[in-house]
């Protein structure tokens, strides 16, 4: 009798115990912006910056290099050529003007040693003087920052506004795990590709029929470097959102652009995270 | 054993969606049971081949569905293998067999019952609940206790009080990919009786944890149940009066159920009565799992024998009210954001709150049932009851399923079925062992199918046989080709233990219930054979 009771002593502290699971709210939804399972840390998508011109007889090499090395990690490098300095002056041999306040400012505080001139995440330049001119080092580059995961996924769209005026960028960003003490940069561009127009090449020729991709056309906001996203800390798991816009401007062709999200360390520029969105 | 000889009738059915492949379906089911001393053993082949009209399509197949071993001695009761349960009005589980809607919830596992002391029963029992011939993914963990005062402090007069309570929780591993499933959920009761030598009042009220699933579309808000029942009877007279309030309570040992009768863990009492003439059961009461409150009100009175009311047999009438009402609910869902983007593209159940809800009711009744019922027995050979029937019934909630919300946001209205109906049945008693029994019905509404009328004669020459022949006329169809008439031809044989029954007939479309647990059963027409014995 009293292994009898024993057993019931048993079943009850087994039935209390693992009688139910409470799911407070914040914690219902495990997925609400198309995430995956929340890994703890995730791959970094990699942002190749080329400062060129239309007037630099080596760039489309640069551009080419760009292109392999894109197909080369497919997904996970992104570029955007800035048009700045002396060489994207436009002259009549190249009339057009790719040159925007963005990429000026970039170009003035990264200020490239030379041209092409790779930049890769933004890494190592805090105070500016980008040097990586060696384009045979730049797939080395890449492969070193892929290798090195981050603590940020980044969820992204692009979208026309109704009475299609706008360009209307949403972004959810979801941190892997707690990071403290972090100061984080939210930047979006906006790029065009399959532009054609006058290219020097390497020959000192120029090439009328050149095609321009990544072109940085724009930034949603108009600030070269953004606006704060995240101070302070992250908590994992805790998604943040921001909604940003731009007016089109009618040269564009929109079935060719693309917008570009960075998120970065304000105290080093270092980038965090990148993605992109089209149409 | 009951078999069905299907007939193609075009005319009920004119897709031919309920006419089987097979033309002729069979099921059946042996009990075994053995019993020595304290010790008893049992099991219970069924077989579905298929499974016949009506029946849950997961009834295909045959084997043995229930099985079990129980020694019971002194204070306490064990048994392993398959058993059924109940604790109180079986808010927090009842399982329970209703061959006629498919339902057989049994669980497999271990019950213990134990009494310690005179008037305090405990019963704890761990299993998996039967779905069809497979079972539920779940683990089913149960407690309940109850202390019966009366008969534990020995009290005298007629006066007791019990006092039990009941857990109940549920193991079911989750993995969505979109919210965070509680792996489990838990329910729990208390309850009280109070009972003196007229009235009788019970009350119960139980609490569920979070509970999402398919049924309540993956809602977070608890759950929870009243039912009050209050019974007073003296001399002649008896009233009875309820009251329940169910709120989200509806409890499946899995998320996702094959079928709607299926894998129930808990039962909410309907709280109406149980029609079993043949049209008002047409429009018969299903609780509404997900919510609903109503109350019931029933009086009856004996009038003696030579009284100017009772004449010289005396007379019974009873009149009931009963309804049910929508909860007030204030909707609380989700934003539900595209799958590639945060673009917001439109509202969700799943994952949210659902809605929260006040004491009162909501905006829409879904059925309401007054009736009055007369017994009298005119002479030494004829006995009589007459019965008129008034219900309110909504179709779109109990027929079709439609949920409050999808009416509250398209500003839609139920629809409402208005139903006036009477019944006389007589029983006359022609000569020793011989009796004739007719039921006269009429139904009438302008919703719906319409007027109904139906008679039914049954002709039983007791201890053997019995004949019956009815025809239910659907003539106020508002479909002319539909103003069909079902009728049916039925013969029984008893002999000793064993009944045999054969028929042919013609099987409206409806809903069939149990206790206020329903299922729609298809058109059919055909012949059918029942064997039942006992050895």
């Amino acid at each position: 009798m009293k292994s009898l009771f024993n057993i019931f002593s048993f079943l009850l502290i087994l039935s209390m115990g693992a009688a139910c699971d409470v799911i407070e709210p914040d914690d219902r939804l495990k997925n609400e912006f198309g995430f995956g399972e929340l890994p703890d840390s995730t791959n970094r998508v990699v942002l190749m910056e080329e400062f060129t011109g239309s007037k630099c007889l080596n760039c489309p090499i640069a551009a080419e290099e760009l292109r392999r090395i894109e197909d080369l990690f497919p997904g996970r490098v992104i570029s955007i050529a800035i048009h700045s300095g002396n060489f994207a002056v436009p002259d009549s041999k190249h009339p057009q003007d790719f040159r925007t306040s963005e990429g000026a400012d970039l170009d003035n505080f990264f200020d490239p040693i030379g041209y092409p001139a790779g930049m890769f995440d933004r890494a190592g330049y805090p105070a500016g003087k980008v040097n990586n001119i060696a384009i045979s080092s730049w797939e080395d580059t890449v492969k070193s920052r892929l290798e090195k995961p981050t603590f940020l996924e980044l969820v992204t769209s692009l979208s026309l506004s109704l009475d299609s005026t706008e360009l209307e960028f949403e972004l959810a960003a979801r941190p892997v795990k707690d990071t403290a003490n972090v100061d984080l940069y939210s930047i979006v561009y906006l790029t065009e590709s399959g532009i054609v127009a006058p290219q020097t090449k390497p020959s000192g020729k120029v090439d009328t029929a050149y095609v321009h991709n990544h072109v940085l056309r724009a930034s949603f906001g108009g600030q070269a470097f953004g606006a704060p996203f995240v101070g302070g800390g992250l908590t994992k798991d805790q998604i943040e959102r921001e909604s940003y816009s731009l007016t089109i401007d009618p040269k564009w062709v929109l079935s060719n652009v693309s917008a570009i999200v960075i998120i970065y360390d304000r105290a080093t520029y270092e980038i965090v995270q990148v993605g992109h969105a089209i149409l | 054993m009951d078999a069905a000889y299907y007939l193609r009738d075009s005319l009920i059915d004119p897709t031919g969606d309920a006419f089987p492949k097979e033309r002729i379906l069979a099921t059946g089911f042996l009990n075994l049971n053995y019993s020595a001393g304290d010790f008893s053993a049992g099991l219970r082949y069924e077989n579905y081949q298929n499974q016949r009209i009506g029946l849950p399509e997961g009834y295909i197949g045959e084997g043995i569905t229930y099985r079990y071993a129980r020694f019971a001695r002194d204070n306490y009761d064990i048994t392993v293998g398959n058993f059924y349960d109940q604790f109180g009005s079986g808010l927090t589980l009842r399982t329970y067999q209703e061959p006629n809607l498919g339902i057989d919830n049994n669980l497999d596992g271990i019950r213990i019952a134990y009494s310690p002391t005179l008037g305090v029963n405990l019963k704890a029992l761990v299993g998996r609940q039967r779905v069809f011939f497979e079972k539920s993914n779940s683990v089913i963990r149960g407690l309940d206790g109850e202390l019966n005062f009366g008969q534990t402090f020995d009290w005298e007069g007629q006066t007791n009080f019990i006092l039990g309570g009941s857990l109940v929780s549920k193991y079911e591993e989750a993995n969505d990919p979109t919210i965070n499933l509680p792996d489990n959920v838990a329910v729990g009761a208390v309850r009280t009786n109070l009972i003196t030598g007229d009235f009788n009042i019970f009350g119960e009220f139980g609490l569920k944890a979070n509970d999402p699933n398919a049924l309540n579309n993956y809602i977070y808000k608890n759950g929870s149940a009243i039912y009050i029942s209050a019974t007073y009877g003296k001399n002649n007279l008896s009233a009875s009066a309820g009251y329940k309030r169910y709120d989200n309570f509806d409890l499946r040992s899995q998320r996702e159920i094959p079928e709607i009768t299926q894998l129930t863990l808990n039962f909410l009492p309907s709280l109406t009565t149980v029609h079993t003439y043949a049209l008002p059961a047409l429009y018969s009461f299903a609780t509404q799992p997900n919510g609903e409150t109503g109350i019931m009100l029933e009086l009856a009175y004996n009038f003696k024998r030579k009284t100017p009311i009772g004449g010289k047999y005396g007379m019974k009438a009873t009149v009931s009210f009963t309804n049910s009402y929508s909860l007030d609910k204030d909707y609380e869902l989700r934003d539900v954001y595209s799958p590639i983007d945060t673009t917001v593209i439109g509202e969700s159940f799943e994952g949210s709150e659902g809605y929260t809800s006040s004491f009162g009711i909501g905006p829409y009744q879904y059925f309401q049932d007054f009736h009055v019922e007369i017994k009298k027995k005119l002479n030494k050979k004829v006995k009589t009851t007459f019965s008129y029937f008034n219900f309110i019934y909504n179709s779109s909630a109990l027929l079709k399923g439609v949920n409050d919300y999808e009416l509250e946001s398209n500003n839609l209205e139920p629809e409402i079925v208005k139903v006036n109906a009477a019944v006389l049945e007589v029983l006359w008693k022609i000569k020793k062992s011989h009796s004739l029994r007719g039921e006269f019905q009429t139904l009438l509404t302008q919703q719906d199918r319409g007027d109904w009328a139906m008679i039914l004669l049954e002709y039983s020459v007791a201890p053997n046989w019995f004949f019956a022949v009815q025809d239910a006329y659907n003539y106020g169809n508002p479909v002319e080709e539909l103003r069909v008439h079902y009728y049916s031809f039925n013969f029984g044989y008893t002999l000793g233990t064993s009944r045999l029954a054969m028929g042919y007939g013609r099987q409206q479309e409806g809903v069939f219930c149990v206790g206020g647990i329903c299922r729609t059963v298809p058109a059919s027409n055909g012949f059918s054979v029942s064997l039942t014995s006992n050895f």
